[in-house]
């Protein structure tokens, strides 16, 4: 039961607020990745800080987090240092990307994001690709159409340009 | 002879509840309803936490990443957007008119709410056949495999959410809410803020960025 009513704010006023600021996020986001889309600070920065205010104000008024007692507002902001160290705890990962034989996400072509590495031959447990050594120790090309072979980023040359073989897409 | 005393009644000492009745509130000072709904956010939070934090990890270790804007349709993204942000607003004004026990107004924000909600879904799931017609499948790469399940999961709230509130807006319908009683719909209101504020960061996220 609610014996006391909560204070009320001005729902237009803050819905008015809301959706302009997701207007003037959408058009800044569409501004920034036609002028300075290699400005990633400045582009994600900007989006970044519409979307924490626009979240402020939910969580705020709508979510009435504003007019709560100590009790309920300690039941959300404990879930702050987690995140914070759950952020913490996954950034190695990020970090030492460029030290791993095979980072994540190699398999994508820079230049349109289309996958280039066939399903069968991608370890999936680790999403990378294993071309299978043979017992004279010659890694094969995949038997994959040229136009499939793998585009892969990495040191190793044999990996690079696999040599095509001719009629191997026929069989795939 | 007669009896002196009357026959033992049981029912007489029975207690009247299972539970031990105190003088005192043993709880705390807070309603238990909102008190575990946040609880159940807070864990929400946390399971939002590890999709965006894995998000971020990929898309940070990836060599390159397609600019969404190439891929996605953000122009009706950001319309759905408004939607789902004027369907919070109307969830508010709800909460506002029976808090006043104005059911007419109740009857009109609550319902309007529940119609944004299902809009809301029915353009993802139009998204979605969209982008499968076009072989945008998860399987096919990092961008497609994250996107699928972030606003996978976000819409499978979404349902849950307008289900929700159409429960609460039947038991209002029969009277079950006022103005000494609204805490049901409270607590489904913060739900479904809680899914609106997720929104806003996965469309920044996912669609802009």
């Amino acid at each position: 039961m609610s014996d006391e009513h909560p204070p009320q704010f001005s729902v237009k006023k803050l819905w008015i607020l809301l959706l302009a600021l997701t207007a003037a996020e959408v058009a800044y986001g569409e501004i920034g990745n036609r002028t300075f889309y290699e400005n990633k600070l400045l582009l994600w920065g900007g989006l970044l800080s519409f979307a924490y205010v626009k979240g402020y104000y939910i969580f705020q008024y709508f979510m009435h987090m504003k007019y709560e007692g100590a009790i309920v507002k300690g039941n959300v902001w404990f879930t702050l240092p987690l995140v914070v160290y759950f952020m913490i705890m996954l950034w190695p990962d990020t970090a030492a990307n460029d030290k791993l034989n095979y980072g994540i996400g190699r398999q994508l072509d820079p230049n349109d994001g289309v996958v280039k590495v066939h399903l069968d031959q991608v370890d999936s447990s680790r999403n990378i690709y294993i071309p299978g050594e043979q017992e004279d120790g010659t890694r094969p090309a995949p038997a994959m159409p040229a136009s499939e072979y793998a585009y892969l980023y990495t040191a190793d040359p044999e990996l690079v340009e696999p040599e095509p073989v001719a009629d191997h897409g026929a069989d795939h | 002879m007669t009896d002196a005393y009357p026959a033992y009644d049981a029912t007489v000492d029975a207690p009247k509840h299972h539970h031990p009745v105190y003088d005192y509130d043993s709880g705390p000072p807070v309603d238990r309803g909102k008190f575990a709904i946040w609880v159940f956010l807070g864990t929400e939070i946390m399971f939002f936490t590890g999709l965006i934090g894995t998000y971020i990890v990929l898309r940070a270790g990836s060599p390159s990443w397609p600019n969404p804007a190439a891929r996605l349709a953000v122009d009706i993204t950001a319309f759905n957007t408004f939607v789902l942000i004027c369907s919070s607003a109307t969830v508010v004004a709800g909460l506002f008119a029976i808090q006043n026990d104005d059911r007419r107004k109740f009857n009109l924000w609550w319902g309007l709410s529940i119609l944004f909600g299902a809009f809301f879904v029915g353009v993802q799931v139009y998204e979605y056949l969209h982008l499968f017609h076009l072989d945008m499948t998860p399987n096919q790469d990092l961008f497609w495999s994250t996107f699928y399940v972030m606003t996978g999961f976000h819409g499978a709230h979404v349902v849950i959410g307008v289900v929700w509130l159409a429960a609460v807006y039947v038991a209002a319908l029969r009277g079950k809410y006022s103005s000494k009683d609204f805490v049901g719909l409270e607590l489904a209101g913060l739900y479904w803020h809680f899914v609106d504020l997720v929104w806003v960061l996965l469309f920044t996220l996912v669609y802009l960025m």
